[in-house]
């Protein structure tokens, strides 16, 4: 079921009895920029640890333990030239709690009105974010960031990401934003970044569960959720792509540091957009280059010459480009690079077995088949939809696999340009 | 089948011992796209020093065995069960614990097919010279890949310092220098102690129908023969204490904050079988009740800045052993540590009066494993042949749902003891900077 709750904020119910629980996302979508990505991370971290109501975070986990262990997280992702801060809520079905302790749908209707008081009541005095919990969530989101660090195939791939968007800030920090911008930020400021979400962000609303068949008429679904007063925005539809000019020559950048294992990360611009007649022949192509463990990626860099434990690509058909990461030997590194730029080759010569195709072809096709398995999976997918305004049937992506042939997977191959590559040199192996 | 029904949350479960003595159990879901299976045998990295077929001496093994085992098992003369696999689009995969080693696939089509080649993958083991140098390389990055991760350093250092005596001191993968040592002998002959059937479980969740998968096992499983079922010979595992703890270590590393992490020992009996879910669930509530966000204590520390998000705690119970964590990362490790064994010296009294406290969180335990219900590989992973007599979510709904407030307090006293404490404290760098 699909609704409009107010202009620019949608509804998609998923009915199904296939969950023991009922999930629900908001995204709350807007153009990305190097200031609002910082911004909306902190906003997302105040929003979920208080509200007027719950006015500590241990209040707040209180009311969700009294929901039964429902689980709430607001986190910020970047999709294309889009910043997304998102709502998850999932809570049980109450059919399968012990009835002497629960009113059928009471459960569903108390998770809507706590969603109700995140989003609309803020910890507000004056005219801004209340200081204590503010600053507290300030300090605690830098140093979480920081400690990202720590985990060094995150760090590889985010000094990647910088290097490639170097000319396009607000891609290259990524949904995070630029960290050392928020020890300045302020509660009013913050309390501004929250008032600009509600009034101007594209709004979607995703529902999973088992919520046709409450008895309860006042936990419809659709009524509960018009009830939330949203004021109407100018609807956009868009593909949220990122076009980055190709670069004429390769940034390459080599950092050295105490580790026991180098990382070896590359980027390829590969200009194919998931509405391009080609995109499902690029999925393919990811596939066989890296993207699965029946890949060549695989085969060659970790199985045949046993010099990585994991060696893969990805590819983004909303920015156009293929990924790949690596952990080796620091010595090894120029071996592997040609290792990898041999995988290429062959698949632009066409040079790749029947059998490794039509194994990532299956395997490509179960994965999308599994994903129905997993409530948070066909929800991302419901709200993806409604950013993109590009839907696709499971049967009809399912087709547009079966479609792409050997030929269009060489010919596809061929648009892939190298552009950057990060080396973390690891001097304690 | 032996049928066990769940109604309450419309599930059933059917067990069966085959002939040669594999346990199979299938839960059918409805509704299902996928069909998950894992297939477990009861040896893991702490199983390093054992008596082989044939002889009558115990042998201690190279480390990290029962790791190269796992990745070995996959190769086989001329094909590799990741492709067979492929074929039908099925992902695999595998991982190595200190008790348990498990064998995986998930697949939306094609299940009886797939388990025919996790039963064929696993029962036929293929080892060479050269396959078996060939994986040193990539298992030393693996290794590698962990030595450069501090959480993990952090963890794995902490059960070191609770268990020298014990193989649980040792990284589950071994070391560089001892996986090279291993050989094709070394393999088989951990193989044929320890993969017989009798040794192992297989479990098969999702889209499919209970007596199906029992004939598709049979069938497989009529076409081998097997060595006979002979008693496992296991060096026995040193008799916990709190004699041989090393009760700190604090040492510096390339991070950007102090981490540390608080273990506390088990020294006391788990009590045998079913009753011991009781004991399990009932120190995981105790815990929840005195550190989870829930808690005064943790809204206080949290408030004054001593901890954060990344706190958390956890209770682990396996083979031969049991031991709680307490760890997060903080700039003020002193502290934390004060605090936390403050808490844990008055647990106790701050269990006592606390109905409310209890109710809210077998609250919220409830709900959390009823939505755990939904994935099938949760339910699959968290069925354990080996532990208490067998266990699955559906029988721990059932024992958290009688758990009494007398039954924590129980738990906890017998369980949490000053003298089985360990502390170990990572810094940064003096010279670190951030970026």
């Amino acid at each position: 079921m699909q609704a409009t709750l107010s202009q620019g904020v949608t509804l998609d119910v998923i009915a199904t009895e296939q969950f023991k629980t009922t999930g629900i996302m908001i995204d709350f979508v807007a153009p990305i920029t190097a200031e609002n990505a910082s911004r909306r991370t902190l906003l997302a971290q105040i929003l979920e640890t208080s509200s007027a109501k719950y006015q500590t975070a241990q209040q707040l986990s209180q009311e969700l333990s009294r929901m039964f262990g429902a689980s709430f997280g607001i986190n910020v992702l970047k999709v294309g030239n889009q910043h997304v801060l998102r709502i998850e809520y999932n809570m049980v079905n109450d059919r399968f709690l012990d009835q002497a302790t629960v009113v059928d749908g009471q459960l569903l209707k108390d998770g809507i009105d706590f969603l109700r008081e995140i989003i609309f009541n803020p910890l507000i005095h004056d005219g801004q974010f209340d200081e204590a919990t503010f600053s507290r969530q300030r300090t605690n989101l830098i140093a979480s960031v920081h400690s990202l660090n720590d985990d060094k195939q995150y760090y590889a791939n985010a000094k990647l990401q910088q290097l490639y968007y170097a000319d396009m800030p607000e891609q290259g920090f990524g949904a995070l934003g630029n960290i050392d911008q928020v020890a300045q930020l302020t509660p009013a400021e913050i309390y501004q970044t929250y008032q600009e979400m509600l009034a101007n962000d594209q709004i979607h609303v995703a529902v999973i569960g088992d919520v046709a068949t409450t008895d309860v008429a006042t936990t419809d679904v659709e009524t509960l959720f018009k009830a939330f007063p949203f004021i109407d925005r100018k609807p956009v539809v868009g593909l949220p792509l990122v076009a980055q000019p190709a670069l004429t020559d390769i940034r390459q950048v080599t950092e050295e540091a105490a580790l026991m294992q180098s990382k070896l990360n590359m980027m390829y611009q590969l200009p194919v957009m998931m509405n391009d007649p080609d995109y499902y022949a690029a999925v393919v192509f990811n596939g066989i280059f890296g993207g699965t463990p029946l890949s060549m990626l695989f085969t060659n860099v970790r199985e045949k010459a046993s010099l990585a434990y994991y060696a893969s690509s990805s590819f983004s058909g909303v920015s156009g480009s293929v990924a790949v990461q690596t952990g080796i030997e620091g010595q090894n590194e120029a071996q592997v690079i040609e290792i990898i730029d041999q995988q290429l080759q062959a698949i632009v010569a066409g040079d790749f077995s029947q059998t490794t195709f039509n194994n990532v072809k299956a395997s490509l096709a179960n994965g999308r088949k599994a994903a129905q398995d997993s409530p948070r999976q066909r929800l991302s997918r419901a709200l993806f939809a409604r950013i993109s305004g590009q839907r696709r049937t499971l049967t009809e992506s399912l087709d547009h696999l079966e479609a792409v042939s050997a030929s269009d997977v060489a010919q596809v191959a061929t648009k892939l340009k190298k552009q950057t590559i990060f080396f973390l040199n690891g001097t304690n192996a | 089948m032996q049928k066990q029904s769940y109604e309450q949350f419309n599930e059933a479960i059917y067990h069966e011992t085959l002939p040669n003595g594999l346990k199979l159990h299938v839960l059918p879901k409805a509704g299902f796209h996928k069909t998950f299976a894992v297939m477990t045998t009861n040896y893991g990295s702490v199983d390093n020093t054992f008596v082989p077929r044939n002889e009558t001496e115990m042998r201690r093994f190279p480390d990290g065995i029962a790791h190269f085992l796992e990745h070995k098992l996959f190769e086989k003369k001329d094909y590799d069960a990741f492709e067979l696999f492929g074929q039908y689009g099925a992902s695999a995969n595998a991982f190595t614990t200190f008790t348990n080693t498990s064998y995986l696939f998930s697949t939306a089509d094609h299940v009886h097919e797939n388990l025919d080649i996790l039963l064929d993958f696993v029962q036929q083991p293929y080892f060479t010279d050269k396959t078996v140098n060939k994986e040193k390389g990539i298992i030393g990055q693996e290794i590698k890949m962990y030595d450069d991760d501090p959480d993990w350093r952090l963890y794995f250092g902490l059960i070191g310092q609770m268990y020298p005596n014990d193989p649980m001191h040792i990284d589950i993968a071994g070391t560089v220098e001892s996986i090279d040592q291993i050989t094709p002998d070394d393999l088989m002959a951990a193989y044929n102690v320890f993969y017989h059937p009798s040794n192992m479980s297989l479990f098969v969740v999702g889209d499919v129908e209970a007596e199906a998968v029992k004939t598709w096992v049979s069938d497989n499983q009529a076409t081998k023969t097997f060595l006979p079922i002979e008693p496992i010979i296991r060096q026995p595992r040193p008799v916990p204490t709190t004699a041989d703890l090393i009760a700190r270590n604090e040492s510096t590393a390339k991070i950007e904050r102090s981490k540390i992490s608080i273990g506390i020992k088990g020294v006391d009996d788990v009590p045998a079988g079913k009753a011991g879910m009781t004991y399990d669930s009932a120190l995981s509530v105790g815990f929840d009740m005195l550190f989870d966000d829930g808690a005064d204590d943790y809204d206080r520390l949290y408030n004054t800045g001593i901890i954060d998000d990344s706190f958390s705690t956890a209770f682990d119970i396996s083979r031969g052993s049991h031991f709680a964590t307490i760890s997060g990362d903080t700039d003020q490790p002193e502290v934390f540590e004060r605090e936390v064994k403050q808490i844990l010296a008055h647990s106790d009294q701050m269990l006592a009066d606390n109905q409310a406290g209890f109710e809210l969180v077998k609250r919220e335990t409830l709900g959390r494993m009823i939505s755990a219900m939904n994935s099938i590989e949760a339910v699959a992973n968290d069925y354990d042949d080996f532990l208490f007599a067998g266990s699955n979510v559906f029988d721990e709904v059932q024992v958290l749902e009688r758990l009494t407030l007398n039954e924590v307090r129980q738990a906890m006293q017998q369980f949490v003891n000053e003298q089985a404490m360990v502390v170990r404290i990572m810094r940064p760098e003096a010279s670190n900077q951030k970026d």
